[in-house]
């Protein structure tokens, strides 16, 4: 009777724990947190953010800043897109593209000039935007979740920065290769449904 | 290294989830003290100083004295519209504000000091106008609005001053450029939202 007793105890305790503030929308803290959260744990998202800081550290100066500031900019035209309704077909599509190619380009060591490497950068950005622009209205604090968002974003491309730093020594190039070899074969797992 | 544990403090601060009593004042700190944080309460408010503060660092403290006094005045003003309770709708303004100014770190544009201080000038002004106690009155009223000026003006000393600072080294401008690009992409976003039909179907 006592081990009945506490085991109900312990499942009433367990049902009022505080699991209930996972993904909560609530106010500026909420509302950051699940914009923060979003592209985190969108794993096609992540790849492809860490390929875009990646690829431009790849690439030099003066692509290693050009990227990451045109990225977010156009990010937030496919997102205002995205927040009005617009329909962009195949938008997962295009962002499990985003990461083939992106790791491709890297892995195959491709340079293109500046403005081309900022074109195909930022045609992918719009497919990237778009899909955290249609979670913007249901947001409960639409700027809280949009700073969550861009700095979440932000970090993850210095991610892919820092570890395309490792190009200045000759083994750092080829784990970097590698790294977007890997990238690009995880956006064909996302594609073809595999991941 | 101190400078850097400083930033990263300010940064932790900044971050905790506390803040979430948006608009809410809170008990027990009085009017004077709720009035610095009013502006840390609102993230359009935090957007623009943080965007003009970015601008005038970059551009040279020294360069745009001009401007703080532009923004003081600005403020000041607004603040007195404020006092009169008069039901400014600004966010869009606040954020057409933070976009502009973004997008003008972003890509280090050379402009002349006089924009810089008539952009702080409008900035200052709508940031006042829109920090409304509606919930006070009389004195009480006077002394938030007070320290509303005073939190308007300090917040926005603590980006210029990053910027000033980290203005040296080619990887330290970038640093506040890309910011600034994060600032318009935000303050777009949420332009966009407010004027989207679609949005607002669904906030009905």
């Amino acid at each position: 009777m006592k081990q009945l007793y506490s085991l109900s105890l312990s499942v009433f305790l367990l049902t009022i724990s505080n699991v209930a503030f996972a993904h909560e929308d609530a106010g500026i803290a909420g509302g950051f947190i699940s914009g923060f959260l979003h592209p985190i744990f969108g794993w096609d998202h992540v790849i492809a953010m860490v390929a875009v800081g990646l690829w431009g550290a790849f690439l030099g100066r003066p692509a290693i800043w050009i990227l990451p500031i045109v990225f977010p900019l156009v990010m937030a035209f496919g997102g205002a897109i995205g927040v009005m309704g617009i329909p962009i077909p195949a938008v997962e599509t295009g962002i499990a593209v985003s990461a083939v190619v992106l790791g491709a380009l890297i892995a195959f060591a491709v340079r293109p000039p500046i403005w081309a490497a900022a074109i195909i950068v930022g045609m992918f950005a719009i497919f990237h935007g778009h899909a955290h622009g249609t979670e913007l209205p249901n947001a409960a604090n639409p700027i809280a979740y949009s700073i969550g968002f861009v700095f979440s974003t932000g970090l993850l491309h210095l991610a892919g920065i820092a570890f395309g730093l490792l190009v200045r020594w000759p083994s750092g190039k080829i784990a970097v290769q590698t790294g977007g070899g890997l990238i690009s074969l995880a956006g064909a797992g996302f594609l073809t449904g595999i991941l | 290294m101190k400078f850097l544990y400083s930033v990263f403090c300010l940064g932790c601060l900044v971050l905790i989830p506390e803040f979430a009593f948006a608009h809410g004042p809170i008990k027990g700190i009085g009017n004077f003290y709720n009035g610095i944080l009013h502006p840390l309460f609102v993230p359009a408010h935090m957007l623009l100083l943080t965007a003009l503060g970015l601008l005038v660092g970059q551009k040279g403290i020294e360069n745009n004295l001009l401007a703080l006094a532009a923004f003081a005045l600005g403020a000041f003003t607004g603040l007195v519209l404020a006092w009169f309770s008069l039901d400014f709708e600004l966010e869009i303004y606040l954020l057409c504000g933070a976009f502009i100014l973004g997008i003008l770190v972003a890509l280090e544009l050379k402009i002349s000091p006089a924009l810089v201080a008539a952009l702080a000038l409008f900035a200052g002004l709508f940031l006042g106008m829109d920090s409304t106690q509606e919930t006070l009155s009389g004195r009480d009223k006077a002394v938030a609005l007070f320290g509303t000026g005073v939190g308007l003006y300090l917040l926005q000393l603590y980006p210029m001053g990053i910027a000033e600072y980290f203005n040296k080294k080619h990887w330290q401008k970038i640093g506040i450029r890309v910011i600034g690009s994060w600032i318009a992409a935000i303050s777009f976003l949420v332009l966009a939202l407010a004027i989207s039909p679609n949005a607002q179907a669904i906030a009905r």
